[in-house]
Parts: C-alpha cells; sequence; structure tokens
C-alpha cells in the first residue's frame, strides 16, 4: 500500500531521474568512429571541416586535416592499431596539414589551359603553381601569421578536372588557449587566376567537435 | 454530423495552411531589391586592401622619379650656370632626361594595369558574393544603382545596402 512518505521518495526519485537523463541529454559526449565513417564525417562539408568556395568561374574546396585523419591517408587500412596511428602522428607533428582543390565551374578539361590564349602562359601556370604558389599561402590564426612550409603540387596532366595541393603551415603554439570563437584562416593571395586575396575559415568550434578515431 | 464537421473543419485548415505556404514561398521569391554600388564597392574589405597595396606601389614608383627629376633638374641648372657647358654634363643630362621621360611612361602604364587588375580582382569577388546574397535571401533581382539615374524610384524599404555590405565583408573574412 503506498503512504505519503513513499510517495514523496517516488516523486524524488522521478525527479533525480529526469534531471539525470536531462543533464546527459545536453552533455556532448564525443564520439568515436571506424577509420571509414572518420574520414567520411572529415571529408563531409557539413561538419565545417571542408570548405567551398566560389569566386567567379572558380571553386576552392579546401579540406582541413587533422592529424588522426592524415595519418589514416598514409596508413589506408579499414582498420588502425593505436601504436601505428601514434608512430605517423609523431612523425607529421609540428605542421597543420590541408588539401586544397581548384577547379573551373562547368569545365572538364585541364583547369591549367582553362581560358589560355597561348602555351607561354601555359607554362607560367605550370611553374607558379608548382614553386610561386607557396609564397602566397598563409594561415592567420589568434592575430599570427603562419607560413606555408610544405606545399605539393599534385598534376594530374587533365586527367580530372581539378588540381589539388598537399598544404602544411606551421602550427600554432598548443600552450595558448584557443576558444571556440577562434578561427584559423587560409588566406591565398592569388596572382595567376585573376582573383585577388581570398580567405577560407575554419571555427575552432568544428575543429573541437571532431570525433574521436575508434583504434584496436 | 458530428463527422462532417470535424471533417469540414480539417479541410478548411489544411487548405488556410496550404494558401498561407503558398503564399509566403512566392512573396519571398517575387523580392527585389537595391544596393548603392559605390557604397558596397568602396566599404569592401577587398577594395579597401587592395587600395593599400596600390597606393603603396605608387608611393615607391612616384619617389623613384622624384629622385630622377630633382637629379635632372640639378643637372639643368649647373649646365645653364655654367660659363663653359661640358660636352659630358650635356650628353649625361639628355641620357638623364630621356629616363626620366622613359620611367614616366613606363611607371603610368603599369600604374593603370595595376589599378585595372585591382578592379577586376574587386568586382570578381563582389559580384560573386552579391548574387550569393540574392541567392540565399531569394531576392529575384538586386539593382544596383549609382545614383545617376539607372533606377529612377525605389522605396527606401527595398533598399539593401548596409545588409549586403556586412554580407559581402562577412564572406571576404572567410565567413558564410
Amino acid at each position: 500500500m503506498l503512504t505519503g512518505g513513499s510517495l514523496v521518495a517516488n516523486n524524488k526519485i522521478v525527479l533525480l531521474y529526469g534531471f539525470i537523463s536531462i543533464m546527459v541529454g545536453c552533455i556532448k559526449l564525443p564520439k568515436e568512429l571506424v577509420p571509414r565513417d572518420y574520414a567520411k564525417w572529415i571529408e563531409n562539408t557539413n561538419n565545417g571541416l571542408r570548405i567551398e568556395k566560389e569566386i567567379g568561374d572558380y571553386i576552392f574546396d579546401i579540406q582541413y586535416k587533422p592529424l588522426d585523419y592524415a595519418a589514416l591517408l598514409e596508413i589506408k587500412k579499414d582498420s588502425v592499431s593505436k601504436q601505428e596511428i601514434e608512430k605517423i602522428k609523431k612523425e607529421m607533428e609540428g605542421l597543420q596539414y590541408y588539401t586544397l582543390k581548384i577547379s573551373a565551374k562547368n569545365f572538364s578539361g585541364d583547369i591549367l589551359k582553362y581560358k589560355l590564349n597561348d602555351m607561354g602562359n601555359y607554362s607560367k601556370r605550370v611553374e607558379y603553381f608548382s614553386f610561386g604558389m607557396q609564397n602566397d599561402l598563409k594561415i592567420i590564426e589568434q592575430g599570427d601569421t603562419l607560413p606555408c612550409t610544405l606545399h605539393h603540387f599534385e598534376r594530374s596532366y587533365g586527367l580530372s578536372p581539378y588540381i589539388t595541393f598537399d598544404l602544411g603551415f606551421q602550427d600554432k603554439d598548443e600552450k595558448k588557449e584557443k576558444k571556440e570563437s577562434d578561427e584559423k584562416i587560409v588566406y591565398y593571395n592569388d596572382s595567376i587566376l585573376g582573383i585577388g586575396p581570398i580567405k577560407i575559415a575554419f571555427k575552432n568550434k568544428d575543429i573541437q567537435n571532431i570525433p574521436r578515431l575508434k583504434t584496436y | 454530423m458530428r463527422k462532417w464537421i470535424v471533417s469540414a473543419i480539417g479541410i478548411i485548415g489544411f487548405v488556410m495552411a496550404s494558401c498561407s505556404l503558398f503564399l509566403i514561398w512566392f512573396g519571398n521569391a517575387g523580392k527585389t531589391g537595391y544596393i548603392n554600388t559605390s557604397e558596397v564597392y568602396n566599404d569592401f574589405k577587398l577594395k579597401k586592401e587592395l587600395q593599400e597595396k596600390l597606393d603603396k606601389v605608387l608611393l615607391s614608383r612616384k619617389s623613384i622619379l622624384d629622385s630622377l627629376k630633382l637629379t635632372v633638374n640639378l643637372l639643368e641648372n649647373k649646365i645653364e650656370n655654367s660659363k663653359k657647358i661640358s660636352q659630358s654634363d650635356t650628353g649625361r643630362y639628355e641620357f638623364l632626361r630621356s629616363q626620366y621621360l622613359l620611367k614616366e611612361k613606363q611607371f603610368q602604364e603599369d600604374n593603370e594595369a595595376l589599378a585595372k587588375k585591382y578592379s577586376e580582382q574587386v568586382w570578381q569577388q563582389l559580384n560573386q558574393y552579391i548574387q550569393d546574397y540574392g541567392k540565399s535571401n531569394n531576392y529575384r533581382f538586386v539593382f544596383g544603382t549609382n545614383g545617376q539615374g539607372n533606377l529612377m524610384y525605389a522605396n527606401d524599404a527595398s533598399n539593401i545596402t548596409e545588409e549586403v555590405k556586412e554580407y559581402v565583408n562577412r564572406r571576404f573574412s572567410g565567413g558564410k
């Protein structure tokens, strides 16, 4: 039989249970994803780590590569051990990594030849993208300008409708506290395509929201 | 009887909701607005950055020309004031004067080309961002006015200059 005392106790238990449920719902528990799903999450434009920007005829697609993801791309396996990942990450420490792809709207040919009148300018483009572009790239983060220290132009010789650059920038001092509202701005001061300087911003809150990579 | 009333209310409610959605959708899709083109252009961050770069280049070139001009003028004065005109001085004066005129012409052409290049870069990005603003805010038309008769009248409520300025500068700075 229910007494007044037991009713009060039951209500308290219900309230406590409800409170705990709400708190659990509010706390964002970090997700853990297997390598394939982890890579898909990183590459999904809805998660803020891959940004596309259109300027005039050109599309800039830039992917921020957290160390786990960059290491995963090196290993290329569906399941990885913690030791494997940590070994590769150790080698890659000190830089922040990005992949930049440039393509032209409604154009599937060799973008190096896009709207080119003569082969002299083609050579200039190849030379610029191979060597000169590195000096026009930097990261602006918390008031600091971080140079591009790694620049690799992957030539596709017209086999794909975009050109790809693997980029590495000096990493920011990790000791300095990063706020959610801070941003990493990739600054590209274009001097060959005629579009001028462009900025692409990655928000710290999106970087802090990256799930964990599941290892065995 | 009761069933009929309930069904009738349900149908009327559905029709009213559909009409409201229809009006909202097509009402928004028909939006037009206008911007003060000069104001948007001049307040665009990229324009200000490139203007600063251009000013530095112009100043540096002007400095080179001024220095050369001073040398030419000094030599000219020396020749005019000397009792005996030296062949080497005259030769040097002619050479420096032609150099100055050549550099002046070259710098003028380069300055114009650089200003044109920067202006094209600004308009390329500005056009893209204004287009994106129109699309994402369901505008059918966004007119650009410059106060010289290309838009004879528009309600002030259609002036979206401030919103567009804020949007284009946010987009240029890397925001969405």
